[in-house]
């Protein structure tokens, strides 16, 4: 396709820019209540792991229940500090 | 008079008025990564593009060696050696020696202009310079 003045034109839909800018605070605050949530997740995990043992051989039906949610916790903290600790690069201009 | 095959080329360029700018994969960016041979007061070549992964910059946001040195996670640490240490003094004013309270009272004033200066460098200055990222 060609224009009155002979330049060639290409009609190109608008894509979704590749980068962006923003602050240094903003993007941390951004990202680190995906880290939190996954230190949460593992603590949720160790205590409700030793509340199993203890449940044990006391209330076993609640044991059960509380090794259930321990290895839930345990296998979902992944999800969570892998967002926070993403290979995704930055650039700073110093 | 215009003809109308002048208004047809008026239409025309009309049309073709905003196919002309270019789309955001074919816009140049400027990325200062060369050194111009300027140096900052720490030595550190100016405006150079210093590239890194999220995970480094998080963990650069959370360190903090000493409560002088480190980034925001500096803030909370000389925050609560603050707290100790006024405690301390409050514990050994009353029960322990006056001398002693001094010493503590020493560390509380040294840990709360250390949370001060850490809160102005990592939170506002630091934290308000710009970052490039994926969108």
């Amino acid at each position: 396709m060609s224009n009155i003045s002979g330049r060639q034109t290409i009609t190109v839909e608008k894509g979704a820019p590749l980068l962006a800018q923003g602050k240094r605070w903003d993007y941390f605050m951004r990202y680190q209540p995906f880290w939190l949530q996954g230190i949460r997740y593992r603590t949720y995990a160790l205590a409700l792991g030793i509340a199993g043992i203890f449940l044990l051989f006391t209330l076993p039906l609640l044991s059960v229940l509380a090794f259930a949610g321990a290895m839930y916790f345990y296998r979902m903290s992944p999800f969570y500090t892998g967002v926070a600790s993403s290979k995704r690069r930055l650039i700073q201009l110093n | 008079m215009t003809t109308i095959t002048q208004l047809r080329r008026q239409a025309k360029d009309l049309k073709f008025a905003d196919t002309a700018k270019p789309s955001p994969e074919q816009m140049s960016v400027f990325m200062p990564i060369g050194d111009t041979g300027e140096k900052m007061g720490d030595g550190l070549p100016i405006r150079a593009a210093d590239w890194m992964s999220r995970k480094d910059f998080l963990n650069s946001y959370f360190s903090a060696p000493n409560t002088k040195e480190g980034n925001a996670a500096s803030v909370y640490k000389a925050a609560f050696y603050f707290v100790v240490c006024l405690v301390l003094t409050i514990v050994t004013f009353f029960w322990v020696n006056h001398y002693i309270a001094a010493v503590f009272a020493f560390l509380t004033g040294k840990y709360w202009s250390d949370r001060v200066v850490n809160y102005a460098w990592a939170v506002k200055w630091y934290g308000g310079r710009p970052l490039i990222h994926t969108a």
